[in-house]
């Protein structure tokens, strides 16, 4: 006879690790196959995958660079970087398609059931102790379960969101990443969100839209990187240490709770994952002692994949790479000469993962470096406010930083970390994230001043949220051993301030937003599987307008939803936003149509796609911008002449030129060909010029319209 | 210390700094909105709107835009105002070398404020000019030649005072008492101004 105790001993401890490898397997059996499944749960189950997907990857960092122990969230950071890097390499040669994105995908899935069989013993550990902590601590496993039950809520909400950002993620986010899946790369000169960024936010959407509709587009950054940041506060340790329970708790609990600022696909949460990825790193190279590639290596992979998400986050991985090596290079001892050897590494590392996004940047807007150096961009357009001086500065700085950013009591945390002594380390990562983040959000914030609070806010949380973590996380470590500890002080502001933000400052958005998360899920949860059928219609009208035009020929396109052409067809610019960017000798602008038709006699482009102004569904509403034109924002009162004229000038060119197809308002006309004097009118409904009262509902109308004959006939 | 401080008084030194000279294409641009508004009959909207050399700051609402008689919903095509405060900003740029006029038409509800107020105007504290106190139909015109003298910086500030607007602050009016519908920054023509009819 044995005892249980005795027989649970024998159960084989890599028993753990290979039941995980089956559930990656048959997850990956379950959503691969074209096959008819839940859309929410095929997208959940996909972005898990991703998830892991990373995490292999990162097991191969791992290796690289011989670290024996490392969480999973620190490996899934790394994992980003690395995948990352080889996006943008396989971009170069316009190979990163959708079957590429497959394999990358499926290569990490491999990558991450090898580590798992390889690191089966601790694993095993991990289980165990798990499991121990289940049976000894019932009550701290329960408050457990609750917090993964609060952070899967607004990850599925996220995969549910059905809205997309007419402004931004319509006419530019989404086509970036058809275009991506369809040609490998993405090379769209007149497009002044490829100029606003590398391009790693448009890779890793591409990850996860292998298994998502469109309109799932949240998936990635409020649900996978989410994931990622929750990860990464649970892995923190530092010198062996963890952060108390009960501060990863409320801080996760505020995550959770912060109001949204993400209006569209860009980057919120994904710069937040890196950055904090960053943070962590920079912690776990300051112990051990390794050579110096080695520690460089993780280091220049997650600040590289930073810079690819905006193109304001350089600024944050310069500044806080610099700032640690700096004082890496003031705090080491021996020649000098050698203190310099690791920073000369991290920055060679950094330049060559960033180098295949500064080639691509510069296939598709002769630039490596914008905003340094403009490419395609306009520079007749400033970004910076006129009539500035040093108290607007100030004043502007503080607004973005009081209004601008979701996270209220980002001044305590700071506060608590001006009293936060952190342990001897070479690197200072929480001085080097703190500053650093603080640095680069003034070069935001002064480098974009025609904008307002809330706009430069969104940008600048994926940087500054990191900072607020850290901080919990470093002081979170103090223990009350000793009351009369000074460095309870920083702790104890910290805990105020995550406190704060959540009983406070969270409470009026929560209900809004909840109420909207639950009603999404539901909806997913009850739908139908992805068909044919159930595709917009848009889609079939994008497709027959470009099938209108011979395949091969060059489309310039002005539309409210290009996502749905086909790139691989045709070689499509899309405009965008015309009059940021365009290429040389530069888009003419209030010169009249026909400097606009030589100009695109010249770059090569016979066919344009635009939507008529008066049927434009949303954003090329000629009314709307010519409302901007007193618009108080000044960003917008320059803009907004750019759009005008350049309807004005397509429509002028309309009425010269043979139109090729038209539906719905969508038209296709041919540079090449003079108009037929017998060419029938459009025809198209000029919604935005008729008397609105007309088109109030009648509640009336409709028995009017069915007359007596039909009421008797229904009675 | 001594360097955090340097850093810092870099970093604000490097945020004041003078505008861009205005290109051809940022000319052309202003030119056109101008022209659009002007081809729609909104150059009401115009005036009262912030531009290249005219920017309204604190003391003033948005553009509001009074109903329509037709369709009865605000416009930009309808007149448009702005609400000013009892002490109104506006940042104004004076063109190179050249005299510049300002033009400032507004109303003042005396039903509201329960007076004739007087209605002042500063260029960075110089005084400049005033009503006389406002009849009974509350409008008030200035059309003045701004002296070289006060314009030596690249913007200055304009300042419209509005005395006897006195509400505890605890009891604001939501600035729904002064109107201003007319504002017009323009260089004189060499000659001096054509004679009105």
């Amino acid at each position: 006879m044995t005892s249980p105790a005795t027989s649970r001993r024998r159960i084989d401890p890599s028993l753990a690790s290979f039941l995980l490898v089956g559930v990656i397997l048959a997850a990956l059996a379950w959503v691969l196959p074209k096959s008819s499944r839940n859309p929410l749960l095929e997208t959940a189950v996909w972005s898990v995958l991703n998830l892991v997907a990373y995490a292999g990857w990162g097991s191969l960092v791992l290796l690289a660079v011989g670290a024996r122990r490392v969480d999973l969230g620190l490996r899934v950071a790394w994992g980003m970087g690395l995948v990352c890097f080889l996006g943008g390499a396989l971009m170069v040669p316009a190979l990163m398609t959708r079957t590429m994105a497959f394999v990358v995908v499926e290569i990490g899935l491999g990558l991450a059931c090898v580590a798992l069989v390889r690191e089966r013993a601790a694993v095993g550990r991990r289980i165990r102790f798990a499991t121990r902590l289940v049976r000894r601590q019932p009550g701290l496993a329960v408050a457990s379960l609750v917090i993964v039950g609060l952070v899967a809520l607004p990850c599925l909400g996220a995969i549910a969101d059905w809205h997309t950002n007419p402004y931004d993620d319509d006419i530019a986010y989404l086509p970036l990443l058809k275009k991506l899946a369809d040609t490998g790369t993405i090379l769209e000169p007149f497009s002044f969100r490829r100029l606003s960024a590398y391009g790693g936010q448009t890779l890793f959407l591409e990850l996860v839209n292998l298994r998502a509709a469109v309109s799932q587009s949240h998936a990635f950054d409020r649900c996978v990187c989410f994931l990622v940041v929750v990860l990464l506060v649970i892995g923190h340790r530092s010198r062996g240490q963890r952060p108390s329970w009960l501060v990863v708790a409320s801080l996760l609990v505020m995550l959770v709770l912060l109001p949204s600022t993400t209006i569209n696909t860009g980057s919120y949460w994904s710069g937040v994952a890196v950055y904090l990825g960053l943070y962590r790193t920079l912690v776990w190279a300051d112990e051990g002692d390794r050579a110096a590639w080695r520690s460089a290596l993780p280091i220049a992979l997650v600040a590289a994949c930073g810079c690819t998400l905006r193109q304001n986050y350089l600024a944050v991985s310069v500044f806080v790479v610099a700032l640690s090596c700096a004082v890496m290079v003031l705090r080491a001892r021996g020649p000098f000469v050698r203190r310099l050897v690791e920073p000369g590494v991290i920055a060679g590392f950094t330049a060559v993962a960033l180098l295949p996004w500064m080639i691509v940047s510069w296939q598709s807007s002769r630039t490596f470096l914008f905003p340094i150096l403009l490419g395609t961009f306009n520079p007749n357009l400033e970004l910076k406010a006129s009539a500035w001086n040093i108290i607007r500065e100030i004043a502007f700085q503080c607004d973005v930083a009081l209004q601008g950013l979701p996270l209220k009591t980002l001044p305590f945390f700071l506060l608590a970390a001006l009293f936060t002594k952190e342990r001897p380390s070479t690197r200072a990562p929480l001085l080097a994230v703190t500053l650093g983040s603080i640095g680069a959000f003034w070069f935001l914030v002064h480098s974009f001043s025609q904008s307002d609070a809330g706009n430069i806010g969104r940008y600048a949380f994926g940087f500054m949220a990191p900072v607020a973590i850290a901080v919990a996380l470093s002081t979170g470590r103090m223990r009350l051993a000793r009351r009369s500890d000074p460095r309870l002080v920083p702790a104890g502001i910290a805990l105020f301030a995550i406190l704060g933000q959540i009983l406070v400052l969270s409470r009026d958005d929560i209900q809004k937003d909840w109420t909207l998360k639950f009603h999404n899920i539901e909806n997913q949860a009850f739908a139908a599987s992805r068909v044919r059928e159930s595709e917009p219609p848009e889609h079939g009208i994008y497709l027959r307008l470009q099938e209108a035009v011979p395949a091969g020929e060059r489309i310039a396109v002005l539309v409210d939803e290009p996502f749905y052409l086909d790139y691989a067809r045709n070689p499509i610019w899309n405009l965008d936003m015309p009059g940021y960017a365009s290429l040389a000798p530069g888009m003419p602008f209030f010169q009249g149509s026909e400097a606009l038709e030589a100009y695109y006699r010249q770059i090569g482009v016979r066919y344009l796609m635009f939507v008529i102004p008066d049927a434009s569904r949303y954003h090329f509403r000629r009314e709307y911008f010519l409302e901007l034109f007193v618009n108080e924002t000044e960003l917008w009162r320059t803009y907004g002449p750019y759009l005008v004229d350049y309807l004005d000038s397509e429509t002028a060119l309309r009425k010269r030129h043979r139109r090729v197809a038209l539906e719905r308002g969508i038209i296709v006309i041919d540079l090449g060909d003079p108009k037929p004097a017998n060419e029938t009118p459009d025809g198209v409904p000029s919604f935005a010029t008729e008397d609105w009262s007309d088109g109030r509902y009648d509640a009336g109308a409709g028995d009017a319209g069915i007359g007596d004959a039909g009421k008797e006939s229904a009675q | 210390m001594k360097k955090l401080l340097l850093v810092a008084a870099l970093a604000l030194t490097a945020c004041s700094r003078k505008d861009p000279k205005p290109t051809r294409e940022s000319v052309a641009r202003e030119e056109f909105a101008r022209k659009t508004f002007a081809d729609i009959h909104a150059d009401r909207a115009w005036n009262v709107s912030s531009k290249s050399d005219v920017q309204f700051d604190e003391g003033f609402s948005g553009i509001n835009y009074d109903p329509g008689k037709q369709d009865k919903r605000p416009s930009f095509y309808n007149h448009a105002f702005r609400w000013m405060g009892q002490h109104a900003h506006v940042r104004l740029k004076p063109h190179p070398q050249k005299r510049m006029k300002l033009v400032v038409g507004g109303w003042a509800s005396e039903h509201d404020m329960r007076t004739h107020p007087v209605v002042q105007l500063f260029v960075d504290d110089y005084f400049l000019n005033s009503t006389d106190v406002l009849d009974n139909n509350g409008h008030f015109y200035f059309e003045q030649e701004v002296p070289a003298w006060m314009l030596q910086r690249e913007w200055v500030n304009l300042i419209v005072k509005t005395n006897a607007v006195g509400f505890h602050w605890v009891d604001p009016p939501g600035l729904a008492t002064l109107v201003l519908y007319r504002f017009e920054w323009r260089e004189v023509p060499e000659g001096g101004e054509p004679a009105k009819q």
